[in-house]
């Protein structure tokens, strides 16, 4: 479990979050939603420790993760899976040095034991064929899993999304929601997915934290979400065709 | 006053990335695999270009000599023994290291400024490593490693360029040799080893700095780029106005 404490932080005079407390619970997958320059990336920063907040807590469990020493952190981080919006696969290594090294840095596991987990790593997004082919022969949904498998290869108990379906067909964003839904249940782990995907939001949000101008509006699950009496929410949601029609 | 401050902020943040890039690796064979990538990436694939233009300059030096500096009145082998020594004292060590700042250092500042732009450097961070360490360390030591190498093979190569002129009638065989063993000081060797040491040591600091701190975008990637070449080469001219007082 992430919660987050009255959390602020700003860029010179602009404010970005504004209060923001919130609890992220383990074995579900909690989005963050919100129209761009809400302040959804900057939270996801603050919570992975990328950005330090102005004031606030960030405790991962009861630990205050913004208090931690640099060696504690070291180690808190590698309880952190995160898949970034643009994969951020290293393009010098193959598919199967990318899920491995991870494993490598920080595991104490034999070479053959390190090939198990990546095999099975790779078993789990379904790309079992790819481990010798390099990131830039991969399609942007194959490099997704990848990432997903390099993610989960220390098992984590905390995921992090950054808009995982940005650049991705209908089909392939769907895929890539399912397997983030498996993973989170399969491992309990504490998923949080930055998104503006609405497939994403009725699909898998199990928890949705809706941020307008870096505060929190609106929170709930994917199953109250359309009946919201939230007028900037609502404004968000029906701005696509389709739930423009659907809500007509 | 704005430039002054620029350049001081500058410096500090060189200074503070440095300390974080000479620490123990977190992995030493992590570090030992990297550290031999580095120096074929950066060494051995420079051999061909320094091994090219160190014959065809050592052999230009020797024209240049027999045509513009001989005359009867001196003695015949000056043609070899001022080809040696420019050879040894600046053209092997601090002109071969501008021209390899050139080669070298754009290729280091794009490839972490690709690197911080896609997020791989932010996914090494995220992961626990100490990025400028894991990344900027093996370059540091590689190319110091190997530059001492390329400045014998450059030497090599020229003196074998100075021989090739002797097909062309200007010069013989033994007026060079004699030219080329008359009063040789070894120390004048080393001087261009120490010297090409501490240019590998710039060239990769400063172009792995400009590279590691790229914020935006490709424009940006190519900026540092350039940025991290006329850096280097500045700061190479200066060191050997001081390296050549102290060391000779």
């Amino acid at each position: 479990m992430i919660r987050v404490d009255h959390l602020y932080k700003s860029f010179g005079d602009k404010e970005v979050l504004k209060d923001i407390s919130a609890v992220f619970d383990n074995g579900k997958v909690n989005l963050i939603i919100g129209q761009s320059g809400s302040g959804k990336t900057v939270l996801l920063k603050c919570l992975i420790g990328l950005l330090q907040p102005d004031s606030g807590e960030i405790l991962y469990e009861d630990r205050n993760i913004l208090t931690l020493s640099a060696n504690e952190m070291k180690r808190a981080r590698q309880e952190i899976g995160v898949l970034f919006q643009g994969s951020a696969l290293f393009d010098s290594m193959n598919v199967a040095n990318n899920v491995a090294f991870p494993l490598r840095m920080f595991g104490d596991m034999a070479d053959s034991e390190i090939d198990d987990r990546v095999q099975f790593c790779l078993n789990r997004v379904g790309l079992k064929d790819a481990l010798a082919k390099m990131p830039s022969e991969l399609s942007g949904g194959m490099q997704k899993r990848v990432a997903i498998a390099r993610a989960i290869a220390l098992n984590p108990k905390y995921l992090f999304c950054d808009e995982p379906n940005s650049g991705l067909d209908p089909q392939t964003s769907i895929r890539i929601d399912q397997l983030i839904d498996d993973i989170t249940k399969e491992y309990n782990i504490t998923t949080i997915v930055n998104t503006h995907d609405m497939n994403s939001v009725l699909g898998i949000g199990d928890h949705i934290t809706y941020l307008y101008q870096g505060r929190i509006e609106w929170t709930g699950t994917k199953d109250d979400i359309l009946q919201t009496p939230c007028q900037p929410l609502r404004d968000f949601l029906f701005s696509s065709p389709i739930l423009k029609k659907f809500q007509q | 006053m704005l430039t002054l401050k620029g350049a001081l902020t500058g410096l500090g943040r060189y200074v503070q990335l440095m300390g974080r890039v000479h620490t123990r690796p977190d992995r030493w064979r992590m570090f030992y695999r990297q550290y031999v990538t580095e120096m074929f990436q950066l060494g051995y694939n420079s051999i061909g270009i320094v091994l090219i233009i160190s014959f065809f300059i050592g052999a230009v030096i020797c024209l240049q000599i027999k045509l513009n500096i001989q005359s009867p009145w001196m003695p015949r082998m000056v043609v070899g023994y001022t080809t040696r020594e420019i050879m040894l004292l600046e053209f092997s060590s601090s002109i071969m290291c501008l021209i390899l700042a050139g080669k070298v250092g754009s290729n280091i500042a794009s490839e972490l400024g690709t690197m911080r732009i896609t997020q791989q450097i932010d996914a090494l961070d995220i992961m626990g490593v100490n990025s400028a360490n894991y990344l900027i360390l093996p370059k540091v030591a590689g190319l110091m490693t190997i530059m001492p190498i390329l400045v014998t093979f450059s030497v090599a190569a020229g003196i074998i360029g100075a021989y090739c002129t002797s097909f062309m009638g200007t010069t013989t065989v033994p007026e060079l040799n004699e030219g080329f063993r008359y009063s040789f000081n070894q120390w004048f060797f080393w001087c261009g080893i120490i010297k090409a040491v501490v240019y590998a040591f710039i060239i990769t600091t400063v172009s792995a700095y400009k590279g590691y701190t790229v914020e935006g975008g490709s424009v940006e990637v190519g900026k540092a780029s350039t940025d991290a070449v006329v850096t280097s080469s500045i700061l190479i001219l200066f060191a050997d106005i001081f390296l050549t007082q102290i060391l000779t």
